[in-house]
C-alpha cells in the first residue's frame, strides 16, 4: 500500500482566523504563508516596487493581526484581508507621491525605484509599462478582477463603492488599458 | 443593460467555459465592438499581465511570518474613554444619550418653553399630535387645556418682559378657543351635555384670569371669544338626552297594578291627586286618552317621536319654570355675540 500523495486539505480561512483570533500564532503564520505571496503580487502590480511591495505585504499582516479581535468570521477573509492590503497600498502610494514631489521622477526611473527591469521575465517590461499608465483605481480594479479573481461584488466591498460603479470602471480600466497596448504596438 | 452589464455578463459566461465568440454573438450590436475591446484587453491581462505577477511572486522568498507584540491591555480608565469603546457599545451610549435628551426635552423643557424658544415647536407639536389623535369630546377638553397652558405662557411672558411672545401666545389663545368652540358643535347633545360642567368651569376660570390681568392690551377679542364659547356650552340642554328609564320588576309590578286600579275605577284617584299637579289634572279615561306632550321647561328637552328632528329643547335661560339647577358655567354676559356656528369641516384640523 503506497502512502497518498496528495497533500493534506488545508483548513478554511475562518477556522484559522479563529485560532488566530484565540493567540494562535501558528494559524496566523499558516494565513501568513497562504496569502503572503498573493499579497505580493497584487502590491508589485499596484506600486510597481518589489522593495515596497515586500514592505507593504508586511504592514498588511501588521494590520491583520492588530485588526484580527474585530473580525468575524464568515467567510469573506480574502475580501477583508485585500481591503485591507488596498488600504495599505493607498496610504504607501500617497507618502511615496509626496516623496516623489521632492524628487525629479526622471531620477526615481533611471534609478530603478519604480518600475525595475527585470531580467528573468522577457513580458515584465511589457507589463510594467502597461500598468504604470493606468489611473490608481483602474489598476485596483483589474488586479482585484483578473489577478485575485473576485467577483464585483467583492470589489465593490473593497474599493467602498456600489457594484454597478466597479462594473462602469472595470470596462473604462479595460478600455484604457486596450489603447495603451495599441499604442504600444504601434510603437 | 448598457455595456458595461454586457462585459461583466460576458466575462462571466467565459468563467463559466463558454467560447468567447459564442458569448460575444448575445451582446447587442451596438455594443460589440466596445465590449470585444474591453475583452481584449481582459485576456491580455489574464494571460500575460497576471502570469507575469504570479512568476515573480513564485520567486520571492517571504520573509517569516511578522510578530507583532500583543498589544498591551489598556487600563480602565483608557478602556471607559468613548473612542477605546467597542463600535457597537458607542451607538448604543449614543443612542442613549439622544433618547435622553429627547425625553428630558419633551418632559421639562418644553412644557417651560415660551413662544419664540427653541424648545416651544416641540411643545406644539406634541399638541398637535395630541389634537390629530383625539376625539371630538376629547378635543374640547384639549383645547381648553391648551388655551389655559397659552394664557399661562402669556402671563409668564408678559412677567418676563416678552411683548411678542405674549402677543403671540394670546393669538393662539383664541386660536384654542374657536377650535374648541367649532369642535363643540359637531357634538352629540349626549357629549355637550357630559361637557358642559367642564367647560363652564374652565371659562369661568380663564374669564376671571383675564379679568384680574391689568395689561394695556386689547383683550376684548379674546373675552368675546370666552364669552361665546361659554354661552355656547351654556346654552346645552341639561335633559338631554332624557335617560332611558330602565323598568325594574317592582316598578312594572307596580305600574301593573296602578294601571289594574285606574281600569277599576275611571276617575282619578284622589291620594294622587294632592301630591303631583300633573296628577290632577283631570282624566277622562286613563287607559284609552292620549297623553298631551308636555311644553319643555327650559333646560329641558321632550321627545316628540323617534329620531332627531322630533325633539323640542328650550335653553336654560329662557322660559320659566326651570326645575333644574343653573348650568355650572359662568353667566352668559350680554356680550356681542361672535358665535361663528357651526363649522363645515366637522372640527378637523390643526388646533
Amino acid at each position: 500500500m503506497t502512502p497518498s500523495a496528495t497533500p493534506p486539505p488545508q483548513p478554511p480561512d475562518d477556522d484559522l482566523v479563529r485560532a488566530a483570533q484565540r493567540g494562535d500564532v501558528a494559524a496566523f503564520q499558516a494565513l501568513y504563508t497562504r496569502y503572503a505571496r498573493r499579497l505580493y503580487a497584487f502590491h508589485l502590480g499596484y506600486t510597481g516596487d518589489p522593495q515596497l511591495a515586500e514592505e507593504l505585504v508586511n504592514d498588511t499582516f501588521v494590520r491583520v493581526w492588530r485588526a484580527l479581535p474585530r473580525y468575524q468570521p464568515r467567510g469573506n477573509f480574502r475580501a477583508w484581508l485585500f481591503r485591507i492590503a488596498r488600504n495599505v497600498a493607498t496610504d504607501a502610494h500617497r507618502r511615496r507621491q509626496r516623496r516623489v514631489e521632492e524628487v525629479p521622477l526622471d531620477d526615481l526611473e533611471r534609478d530603478g525605484a519604480v518600475w525595475p527591469a527585470d531580467d528573468h521575465d522577457p513580458r515584465w517590461p511589457e507589463v510594467e509599462a502597461a500598468l504604470r499608465t493606468l489611473s490608481d483605481d483602474h489598476r485596483l480594479v483589474l488586479l482585484l478582477r483578473f489577478l485575485e479573481g473576485l467577483s464585483t461584488t467583492e470589489i465593490a466591498t473593497i474599493m467602498g463603492r456600489s457594484p454597478e460603479a466597479v462594473r462602469v470602471l472595470q470596462f473604462r480600466a479595460l478600455r484604457a488599458l486596450r489603447r495603451r497596448l495599441d499604442e504600444m504596438n504601434a510603437a | 443593460m448598457n455595456e458595461h452589464d454586457w462585459l461583466e455578463q460576458v466575462l462571466a459566461q467565459m468563467e463559466r467555459g463558454v467560447p468567447q465568440q459564442e458569448a460575444l454573438a448575445q451582446v447587442p450590436e451596438a455594443y460589440r465592438a466596445a465590449v470585444a475591446e474591453a475583452l481584449d484587453a481582459a485576456r491580455w491581462f489574464q494571460t500575460t499581465a497576471a502570469p507575469a505577477l504570479q512568476r515573480r511572486a513564485q520567486g520571492w522568498n517571504p520573509p517569516p511570518a511578522p510578530r507583532p507584540q500583543p498589544v498591551p491591555r489598556p487600563g480602565w480608565r483608557a478602556r471607559l474613554r468613548p473612542w477605546a469603546l467597542t463600535p457597537r457599545l458607542a451607538w448604543a451610549l449614543t443612542a442613549l444619550v439622544v433618547a435622553l435628551t429627547l425625553t428630558w426635552t419633551t418632559a421639562y423643557a418644553a412644557p417651560q418653553a415660551l413662544p419664540g424658544q427653541w424648545a416651544y415647536p416641540i411643545k406644539r407639536a406634541w399638541e398637535t399630535a395630541r389634537w390629530a389623535v383625539a376625539s371630538p369630546e376629547a378635543r374640547v377638553r384639549l383645547a381648553l387645556e391648551m388655551a389655559a397652558a397659552r394664557l399661562d405662557e402669556a402671563q409668564r411672558a408678559w412677567e418676563q418682559g416678552l411683548q411678542d411672545a405674549t402677543r403671540q401666545a394670546l393669538r393662539l389663545y383664541q386660536q384654542h378657543l374657536t377650535d374648541g368652540l367649532r369642535v363643540w358643535h359637531t357634538l352629540p347633545p349626549s357629549a355637550q351635555q357630559r361637557l358642559r360642567a367642564l367647560v363652564g368651569e374652565q371659562l369661568a376660570a380663564q374669564q376671571a384670569r383675564l379679568q384680574a390681568w391689568q395689561v394695556p392690551l386689547d383683550l376684548q377679542p379674546l373675552r368675546a371669544q370666552q364669552r361665546a364659547f361659554a354661552q355656547a356650552a351654556a346654552a346645552t340642554p341639561t335633559g338631554w338626552p332624557r335617560p332611558t328609564p330602565t323598568p325594574s320588576p317592582w316598578a312594572t309590578a307596580s305600574a301593573t297594578a296602578a294601571r289594574v286600579t285606574a281600569s277599576a275605577s275611571p276617575t282619578a284617584t284622589s291620594a294622587t291627586a294632592t301630591t303631583t299637579p300633573a296628577a290632577s289634572t283631570p282624566t277622562p279615561t286613563a287607559t284609552q286618552a292620549p297623553t298631551p306632550t308636555p311644553e319643555p321647561t327650559a333646560g329641558e328637552c321632550v321627545s316628540r317621536g323617534r329620531g332627531r328632528g322630533q325633539n323640542q329643547c328650550v335653553p336654560p335661560d329662557q322660559g320659566g319654570g326651570n326645575d333644574h339647577p343653573p348650568p355650572a358655567g359662568p353667566p352668559p354676559d350680554p356680550g356681542p355675540p361672535s358665535n361663528p356656528g357651526p363649522p363645515s369641516k366637522g372640527g378637523r384640523g390643526r388646533p
